[in-house]
């Protein structure tokens, strides 16, 4: 048997080329470390981003971050949030100098108060849900109520959103709305769902001219008649193809009406014109968009605001 | 030292050389993944000292209680003060409009004395001429209450839709009320060539005559506005 020590040699041999040497041996050097990988990780060093994303750089025109700068920059967003009100009927002003007669829609506000938030960070984006009236707790789910309840705010009747800008826009959870948040002479937008006419035909739905009353027209006369080519146009009805249906009940906006009227202590906010929808609908109060935005001045505290108004009422009276 | 054959051959292969730090290499993992069934779960133990909390999740820390759902009461309503917004509003507009409510007796179908269709009224305006013609109808909507008053203008049957609250109206007068009361609220068959009166300006002009005689008896008429100043001062 030849001594333990002739087995053991060192001997200085050339080592392959690394990409022929096992990935073992190469990790062997780290087997030291008290470093934990988990994972597939990869040994190749870190590269750039393919996607072109990093500090300094201006962010991708399909991202997040550059729809909501572009959405800044064309200045479509209100500063602040709107109110949500129930129309209440319309009336009308006179002017007693010039004697010009103003027909306007009378909105009342009842216990608007700020439910919740949703910021940039969980949710992509500023808004402001914003609630109206009170529901009866039975008639709210246990959902909705543990919403409410972790908000602070009473059960709300109607919930609605209302995009802002930014976080300054963003006002505090719990902050009641009041009639004055609108200023008298200011433009505002308004959304409703318009009245709903139910199944109707092709002459009110879409304006179409029917047939003729006589002169032979049998059946006919308030329909469709064609709905299109027939083999040229593809042996089909195209999509979309204006037929009878279900008319009405959308929402719809009107933009640029002008506040008449604001009392806070009742909660009235009296625009000029028509507001879509019939008497006792929802609408969505909020500053519009196609006209300046309006200098407000800071809001005052709800005292203030009662005692200023029955001060107001004892004057007039 | 001389080495031996199977040494050598030890040497040269690379394989052998490597075999230690092949045995390191990590267990391959199979494709398939034994079923080990639901996992066990552990109560947490009852007296967790405190500095082991800040290990648990949120929702299993023993402070953190079930969360009870409160109900907040609602802010009081102004709404609930004000049932009636539009009538409010109408009504406000009316104080600036009708300050005595004159205008609005007179067209109040409750009140006896007041217009009815039929009548003759004389309209006159703070800017343009004055109109008169017979009452055709009368629409009561608050604010936009208005009166259909037909006459002849040279030999043309001419109708104008007046609002009696709007601040252009200076006066309205009646100059002859209806002998009878008419059987209808509109009275549009006065368009037919059969029933119609023609001009009312006579009628109108001999109330105005009487009117004067009256004023310049008087010191101050009392009438349903200023028409003219008085001849006598």
């Amino acid at each position: 048997m030849p001594p333990k020590s002739a087995t053991v040699m060192t001997i200085a041999v050339r080592l392959p080329p690394p990409f022929l040497l096992p990935r073992s041996f190469l990790k062997q050097r780290n087997a030291l470390s008290q470093r934990r990988d988990f994972g597939i990780k990869s040994i190749d060093p870190p590269r750039p981003n393919r996607f072109n994303i990093g500090t300094g750089l201006s962010p991708l025109l399909s991202s997040s971050t550059a729809a909501l700068e572009r959405r800044a920059k064309a200045d479509t967003l209100p500063l602040r949030t709107g109110a949500l009100a129930i129309k209440k009927g319309m009336t009308a002003m006179f002017d007693p100098e010039t004697g010009v007669r103003t027909p306007c829609t009378v909105l009342q506000l009842d216990r608007v108060q700020v439910v919740s938030h949703k910021t940039r960070k969980r949710h992509g984006y500023y808004a402001v849900c914003v609630g109206y009236g009170h529901r009866n707790e039975r008639n709210v789910s246990k959902s909705m109520l543990g919403h409410y309840s972790v908000q602070g705010v009473s059960p709300k009747q109607h919930q609605q959103e209302f995009r802002v800008r930014d976080q300054k826009g963003l006002l505090a959870v719990g902050e009641e709305i009041r009639a004055d948040w609108f200023m008298e002479g200011q433009f505002v937008d308004t959304r409703s769902n318009c009245k709903g006419k139910g199944f109707q035909g092709v002459m009110k739905r879409w304006g179409m001219h029917g047939q003729d009353r006589s002169h032979g027209v049998s059946l006919a006369h308030r329909s469709m008649g064609s709905a299109g080519q027939g083999q040229g146009g593809g042996s089909r009805v195209y999509p979309g193809k204006k037929m009878a249906g279900n008319m009405g009940g959308q929402r719809n906006t009107i933009q640029n009406l002008k506040v008449l009227q604001v009392d806070a202590a009742k909660g009235i906010v009296v625009v000029h014109g028509a507001v879509s929808g019939p008497k006792g609908c929802m609408v969505m109060i909020q500053d519009a968009l196609k006209k300046p935005w309006p200098n407000v001045p800071p809001p005052p505290k709800a005292a203030e605001v009662n005692e200023e108004k029955r001060d107001a009422v004892g004057a007039k009276q | 030292m001389a080495s031996s054959p199977s040494n050598m051959r030890q040497i040269l292969c690379w394989r052998s050389l490597f075999r230690d730090f092949q045995n390191h290499k990590p267990q391959r993992r199979s494709l398939v993944t034994i079923q080990r069934g639901p996992v066990q779960k552990l109560d947490l133990p009852p007296d967790l000292p405190k500095q082991y909390w800040s290990q648990l999740p949120a929702r299993l820390r023993p402070d953190q209680g079930k969360r009870e759902i409160i109900i907040h009461k609602p802010i009081p309503s102004r709404a609930q003060t004000c049932k009636d917004p539009v009538s409010e509003v109408s009504s406000s507009q009316m104080a600036l409009l009708d300050p005595t409510g004159a205008r609005k007796r007179l067209f109040d179908y409750k009140n006896p004395e007041g217009v009815k269709v039929g009548d003759i009224l004389h309209t006159t305006f703070k800017t343009g001429e004055p109109f008169s013609g017979v009452v055709m109808s009368i629409k009561s909507r608050g604010v936009d209450t208005s009166v259909l008053l037909r006459n002849h203008l040279t030999r043309i049957g001419t109708e104008m839709q007046v609002k009696v609250f709007s601040p252009l109206v200076q006066s309205m007068e009646v100059a002859q009320k209806a002998l009878k009361r008419k059987r209808r609220a509109r009275l549009y068959y006065l368009r037919k060539p059969k029933h119609d009166i023609g001009s009312v300006d006579k009628i109108v002009a001999q109330y105005l005559r009487q009117r004067a005689l009256l004023m310049g008896g008087k010191a101050k008429g009392v009438g349903a506005g200023r028409l003219r100043p008085s001849k006598k001062k």
